[in-house]
């Protein structure tokens, strides 16, 4: 992966056959298929499908959808609006358990639930399912959901300068051991809650 | 058709196939016939004993 060679490439896929395989190998129903298309190194095209859920969420390039029932006769499609929910006592914050190696959480007025798939943690809460996401992951776990949540709202930001992930570079993923990982962590949220979440975030 | 409505198209052919597995897969883990027969617990160490067969 270098920079100069991304620039000569028009599109990248990242397809995740399954995300969430711990929990699917334990028949849970939070796992999913991811393809994102990612388009001149910006967030394109979008598709994650929940299959025990029935549940797909989907962006066209240019709006984001919800669809309970999918692939069925009585399949229900709901377009994804912004969200700008405020963060109460009933809210929910999503991570998985590598976040608790570097970090921990101070729990005050909302609370954090462990999901151990990524597309989980950036969907549901395009549609209200949570509050945002804290991720450090490779590139085919968030390629599909990416231009998803960012209809909701939502962005990545980076956890060490709040600087918005918003292309794909070079410079930002790992190259050893484990190739198009991030390199850092990012928390997912909309602009309004960003501060307030990370202020619940402490380094170990 | 403009590009992305066809990719767009595929990735949802996509989704749904590898969905329809993926539950394929599940389904058949689940009515897996048994492989070994099941063992009961008759109170001493070690003391298993394959349950009557059930068939």
């Amino acid at each position: 992966m270098d920079q100069k060679r991304l620039d000569q490439t028009p599109y990248i896929w990242a397809v995740d056959p399954i995300d969430g395989t711990r929990l699917y190998a334990n028949r849970m129903p939070m796992f999913g298929i991811s393809m994102g298309l990612i388009k001149d190194l910006k967030p394109w095209l979008g598709v994650v499908y929940f299959p025990m859920l029935k549940e797909l969420f989907y962006c066209d390039g240019t709006h984001s959808y919800y669809v309970r029932n999918a692939f069925g006769p009585d399949e229900i499609k709901v377009q994804i609006a912004p969200i700008n929910e405020e963060l109460s006592p009933r809210s929910l914050f999503f991570c998985n358990d590598t976040f608790f190696d570097r970090f921990y959480w101070k729990p005050k007025d909302f609370h954090i639930l462990i999901n151990a798939c990524a597309v989980v943690n950036l969907c549901w809460p395009a549609i209200g399912r949570g509050v945002g996401c804290f991720l450090r992951c490779h590139i085919w776990d968030f390629a599909g959901s990416w231009p998803i949540i960012r209809q909701a709202g939502y962005d990545f930001r980076r956890v060490s300068d709040g600087r918005i992930l918003d292309k794909v570079q070079a410079d930002l993923f790992a190259r050893e051991p484990l190739s198009w990982h991030l390199k850092e962590y990012y928390l997912i949220s909309t602009e309004r809650n960003f501060q307030e979440i990370l202020s619940r975030i402490a380094q170990r | 058709m403009s590009s992305s409505e066809i990719y767009l198209e595929r990735m949802l052919e996509f989704a749904r196939e590898a969905g329809g597995i993926a539950m394929d897969l599940i389904s058949k883990k689940r009515s897996r016939p048994q492989e070994r027969p099941l063992h009961y617990y008759t109170g001493g160490q070690n003391d298993f004993q394959a349950c009557p067969s059930e068939t």
